[in-house]
């Protein structure tokens, strides 16, 4: 069904479509229409999920952890300042293994106060364990968030589906639903295991010996890495069934190229504007978008730039003291080639500040025309 | 891909969480320490109120009024006329109001039932006592006294029992079947009350008190003093408990239209409201020093104001005017205050040439009291200026051995809480005398903070509440964000201005259930659980248990030490503290 949707409301459909058992959350800019929309949902009862109104974002995750433990399909939405809160449950999310799926609409983090997109919120959870998608618009939050339920149930790892403040959560574009049939038929009933069993009385988030910590990490990182090929399967699996798939990275005329930008989330598709224009004024340029963040896709990123003689970063992101940190991690996965791209980092549309496609020409061209790269990023805007 | 063995991935434990006792790690714990409210501490008595009020707001009025009267057998005559020390010191002043407490005490006497079988002791004492006068003193030192299984016997030289209560307080402030109802009980409790028996006269003091172990003297001071001008004699010049007490008596007394009552406490005040409901038109009180040093409460002299009685302060009367042997004016002088003297009271002196005369028809004196005492010299013992009966005043004992004094005639306080406290001391000071026990450790166990009051209630309640007498809840240790802002409901006037000032019903009337209710909640009940489960429901380590009946238990296993229930409680009942 072909229906006009913002981001938000997609997430808060595609959670309808999961047959989401637990909602727990608390209202925060720009994520609060999806715990409104799913409300409505219970209200009317058009979703079977109980929500649980909590007193903050760090309840609200502790609440979801529970509810997992239990056995349920969980959801959660935040963004900002309440990712920030939950800090401390994500880590506990991602030790006990529970397979919470959570929407987190990228919002710049105070001080000074703003509300933008910004991805530095999700990113600084980077080492909490959690898988993280950045997704383009609302069409791929919507089905990135039904796969996500997929992935994170096999690995028993806990996943974040982060969309662009404003630019995709309250955009409205003609959205494609899919039956509830189809993504039965590709996300069957949960089967989580409850592990709390009243006649075997336990408890989790236990003390453990040093020894014993070091086996646990290793083996969430090696399931982590593990997880890559079953997200590519389970993309693939949802293109058969519903008609669309996104890849852990997409590459857009990347193929013989003599630069290619380098994004992520609503950027994206303005960076498609600008290597066409491009290509059109004779530069061989291309695009590739990173959708998968963690696990990161290092096989995906050496096969394709591996040849690529020039690579723009372009990241709405900054870790102050370094550079974007797209850029970072790029840099890090091609590290281990013998020949390698040139890359140049740039800082731009930080707190949802205009990233135009002639700002992206402008990039591309720039990059073609160094010798050598800076050790810093550039800032544009 | 799928995770069979889960516990190969997760950490889960079987076994007890008490190997890892977290809270072993701190060493401070908080304790459960209910305190004094500053109500409590700033009483003579000695009252519980604050406990008084959660009983209360739990609709038990009969064990709210039980708790009032461990302390005090006269709820309803100090709810009507008490100057309320617990409303200046109450904390709710900080934050509105105070709390109406006096009205609260009216209200539990008005509508609370005396379960007298719970106050009978389940002791009796071989030792007998006799207390000589049945004022407040008298009243509230034979009410302790037999609650301890002592038997009493008051003897009172007046027809009825109540002392100053009986025959000063005038009806429309303390309505004679208040006080009758009162009396009834301390009688019913076992006190024999002998009227009409005058020691000193009739009868000696040596061979009346034969029969008893020890002797309490609450005789309180009746005789009014004279203004040591010429003419104080003559017909038109009155004397002020007199002519309360020829009022309480029910006789026909005249005064004229034009009446001057001269001095500043409540004997003053009740004189002048009394001539204005009995035919004085225009009634003017004369004090010689100015408001702030003025006896009578700020709201006694408002009333006094609203049925239109004139006070004139800074002024003292110079001469009594007399036209063929009647009186028919008075010269008066202005005053200005000079150094303090011994009490701290600043002295008046006349301003030169001020003189000024005034048309009156009735003067009325009420410029304090003297103590009727000379029997007491018959057992030896001394009494000072206006017949201040010589005692230790921290233990009313007098140097005759078993013989103790209290109330006005020992030199107290003259107000009637002061005098109860009195009694209540005397009581303390006589079971010690009679048990052999040292009278200061027995006082300093039951101290209330430092204060001069103390409470029987761990003798009367053994099993009862625990309270660190020594600690006074602070208001800025309280947590008050769950307290609403709210208007204090006064005891309103129960007749029109015009009607009251005629009138010797009852000036002001109680509060009505509703009226109340809005009053109990108002009440912090500074440093006393009321079980309102705050600690229990903030505490992040679920280290607080609820106990049936008894409030709260700490598990310090896992207790951290963070000091959120302690500084969450409304109350301040919680203290952190050390193990």
């Amino acid at each position: 069904m072909r229906q006009l949707l913002s981001g938000n409301y997609a997430i808060a459909e595609a959670v309808r479509l999961a047959r989401v058992q637990f909602v727990a959350a608390y209202p925060i800019t720009p994520q609060t229409p999806i715990y409104e929309k799913l409300s409505e949902m219970e209200n009317e009862g058009r979703m079977t999920a109980m929500m649980m109104r909590t007193e903050s974002e760090h309840s609200a995750m502790a609440a979801c952890i529970s509810a997992s433990l239990t056995g349920v399909r969980t959801f959660t939405a935040t963004a900002s300042q309440g990712l920030a809160l939950m800090h401390e449950m994500l880590h506990f999310a991602s030790g006990n293994r529970v397979p919470i799926v959570m929407a987190n609409v990228n919002r710049v983090l105070a001080v000074p106060w703003a509300f933008g997109s910004d991805q530095s919120d999700s990113l600084s959870q980077r080492d909490t364990g959690w898988m993280q998608f950045y997704c383009e618009d609302g069409q791929e939050a919507l089905d990135t968030v039904i796969q996500a339920y997929k992935i994170a149930e096999a690995i028993m790892l806990p996943v974040m589906v982060c969309i662009d403040g404003f630019f995709t959560s309250h955009f409205i574009e003609p959205l494609e639903i899919p039956d509830q049939e189809v993504v039965d038929a590709f996300l069957p009933q949960a089967e989580i295991i409850n592990r709390f069993d009243i006649h075997n009385p336990a408890y989790v988030s236990n003390v453990v010996s040093p020894a014993q910590f070091m086996t646990y990490r290793q083996r969430s990182f090696e399931d982590m890495e593990k997880a890559k090929e079953f997200i590519r399967q389970t993309d693939k699996f949802y293109r058969q069934k519903v008609g669309r798939g996104y890849g852990m990275v997409e590459a857009v005329n990347v193929e013989g190229a003599e630069i290619v930008l380098v994004t992520s989330g609503a950027m994206t598709s303005t960076a498609r504007v600008a290597i066409e224009t491009l290509r059109a004024k004779g530069y061989r340029a291309g695009l590739l978008k990173i959708k998968a963040f963690r696990p990161f896709p290092w096989q995906e990123v050496q096969d394709l730039l591996g040849s690529v003689p020039k690579v723009a970063v372009v990241d709405r992101n900054i870790s102050i003291g370094k550079e974007g940190i797209f850029c970072q991690e790029l840099k890090a996965a091609l590290y281990a080639l013998k020949q390698r791209p040139m890359i140049q980092g740039y800082i731009a549309g930080l707190c949802g500040d205009d990233v135009s496609p002639e700002m992206l020409e402008e990039i591309a061209v720039k990059t073609l025309r160094m010798d050598d790269p800076e050790n810093l990023p550039v800032w544009v805007g | 891909m799928n995770h069979p063995d889960l516990e190969r991935i997760v950490p889960i434990s079987r076994v007890s969480t008490e190997i890892f006792q977290t809270g072993l790690w701190s060493p401070h714990k908080p304790a459960y320490t209910e305190k004094i409210s500053p109500c409590r501490a700033a009483c003579p008595i000695g009252i519980d109120m604050a406990r008084a009020f959660v009983q209360a707001a739990e609709g038990n009025l009969d064990r709210a009024l039980q708790i009032v009267r461990r302390d005090n057998p006269l709820p309803g005559i100090c709810g009507r006329v008490c100057y309320h020390p617990c409303e200046w010191n109450c904390n709710r002043k900080h934050f509105d109001e105070s709390v109406n407490i006096r009205g609260f005490e009216r209200f539990l006497s008005d509508h609370g039932e005396v379960q007298l079988e719970r106050e009978i002791s389940n002791q009796t004492q071989k030792e007998r006592i006799a207390v000589i006068g049945s004022g407040p003193a008298g009243l509230s030192a034979a009410y302790q006294l037999v609650r301890q299984g002592y038997g009493v016997t008051i003897f009172e030289s007046l027809p009825e029992p109540g002392g100053m209560l009986r025959y000063g307080i005038p009806e429309y402030r303390l309505p004679k079947k208040v006080l009758r109802k009162e009396i009834g009980y301390i009688r019913q409790l076992g006190v024999e009350i002998k009227t009409g028996i005058e020691i000193g006269l009739e009868y000696s003091i040596k061979e009346i008190t034969k029969p008893y172990q020890a002797v309490f003297i609450a005789v309180g001071s009746h005789r009014g003093q004279k203004l040591g001008l010429e003419g104080e004699d003559q017909s038109g010049v009155m004397e002020g408990v007199q002519f309360l007490r020829r009022i309480n008596l029910g006789e026909k007394i005249k005064v004229g239209r034009r009446v001057a009552v001269i001095g500043g406490g409540n004997t003053a005040i009740d004189c002048a409201r009394v001539a204005r409901r009995i035919g004085g038109s225009r009634v003017s009180i004369f004090y010689r020093r100015s408001w702030s040093e003025m006896p009578a409460l700020p709201e006694d002299r408002a009333v006094v104001q609203k049925e239109g009685i004139q006070i004139e302060i800074l002024t003292a009367p110079k001469q009594l005017i007399s036209e063929k042997g009647r009186l028919v004016g008075i010269e008066c002088l202005r005053m200005e205050l000079g150094a303090a003297d011994a009490q701290g009271r600043p002295q008046p002196f006349p301003k030169n040439g001020s003189e000024f005369r005034l048309p009156v028809d009735t003067v009325i004196i009420a410029i304090g009291q003297n103590s009727e005492t000379g029997f007491v010299k018959e057992l030896g013992l001394e009494v000072r200026q206006r017949g201040v009966v010589i005692r230790d005043p921290a233990s009313t004992a007098t140097p005759i051995t078993g013989v103790f004094a209290g109330g006005d005639c020992a030199g107290n306080r003259a107000f009637v809480a002061d005098a109860v406290a009195s009694g209540k001391l005397g009581a303390l000071a006589i079971s010690c005398y009679l048990q052999g026990k040292d009278f200061q450790k027995e006082f300093r166990a039951r101290q209330i903070s430092s204060e001069p009051s103390f409470s029987f209630q761990a003798d009367l309640e053994p099993e009862g509440e625990r309270i660190d007498f020594k600690k006074v809840a602070d208001f800025y240790k309280m947590n008050l964000l769950g307290f609403p802002f709210r208007t204090r409901r006064n005891n309103p006037f129960s007749l029109k201005v015009e009607e009251g000032r005629k009138s010797f019903g009852e000036s002001t009337r109680g509060l009505s259930r509703s009226e109340m209710d809005s009053e109990i909640s108002r009440c912090f009940n500074c440093g006393t659980c009321t079980q309102c489960d705050l600690c229990f429901l903030i505490c992040p380590d679920l280290s607080i248990s609820k106990v049936k009946e008894n409030g709260y238990r700490l598990k310090s296993d896992y207790c951290k030490g963070c000091g959120m229930c302690v500084s969450s409680c409304p109350r301040q009942v919680i203290d952190m503290g050390e193990v």
